[in-house]
């Protein structure tokens, strides 16, 4: 479930912000707002999407950089909120 | 004695975006009862909500403050006065942050387009902070 969801996100990511560019994919641990792939408007449409499209609810103390920060946190975050077995989507 | 200055800049179809996708849901988490109120009575609210998020995101850059919290945008409300003119009301943590630093006052200017909002805000912070 790990590799959909990190899939997912990373297809997110590369289609709403870097023009559908796959070359320049950020590696798993890299930073997206420090780093520049994400704005801070980007950040209001990932938390919007990890709510319309994996379904899991994230309350306002979660909206932190250990949870949203790059794509191995957001997986982790949201792999910990999905009930064990049941589809992202 | 001012303390920092941070600007925004917000695209309004993302905004109009988030809007129709996610309604409600997605006003009542990042905007106030009387900002949501506000904007939406204008005949372009999206352009309004744009303006708010680029105006919440300036103040952050302007503040003193190294934030490393949950997203405070409720917690840094931007209000109107009879004339329109806005001002920054700060509340929360982020508050609580602000007056540790020495802020006095923020002061805040919005415009916006059809497509973009933007924002600058500037912080007058007590001499003591700022020197030390």
């Amino acid at each position: 479930m790990d590799t959909q969801i990190r899939t997912e996100l990373t297809e997110f990511i590369v289609m709403n912000y870097l023009f559908g560019d796959v070359s320049r994919v950020p590696r798993d641990t890299d930073s997206l707002i420090d780093e520049g792939y994400i704005d801070s408007t980007g950040i209001l449409e990932l938390i919007e999407f990890l709510q319309s499209h994996f379904g899991v609810e994230v309350s306002d103390s979660e909206t932190v950089p250990e949870n949203l920060g790059s794509i191995a946190s957001l997986t982790k975050f949201v792999t910990s909120k999905l009930p064990v077995g049941e589809p992202s989507s | 004695m001012t303390g920092g200055v941070g600007t925004d800049i917000v695209e309004v179809r993302r905004i109009t975006a988030l809007m129709r996708d996610r309604g409600a849901a997605f006003l009542e988490r990042w905007f106030t009862a009387g900002e949501i109120e506000y904007c939406s009575r204008k005949a372009m609210p999206p352009q309004h909500f744009a303006a708010r998020c680029a105006a919440k995101e300036a103040v952050l850059k302007a503040l003193p403050v190294a934030w490393n919290g949950p997203l405070p945008w409720r917690s840094i409300e931007i209000v109107n006065d009879p004339h329109g003119a806005p001002s920054v009301r700060l509340s929360g943590a982020i508050l609580d942050a602000a007056t540790r630093a020495g802020v006095n006052e923020i002061s805040v200017s919005l415009s916006h387009c059809i497509e973009y909002a933007t924002a600058v805000a500037v912080v007058d912070v007590t001499s003591d902070q700022a020197n030390g």
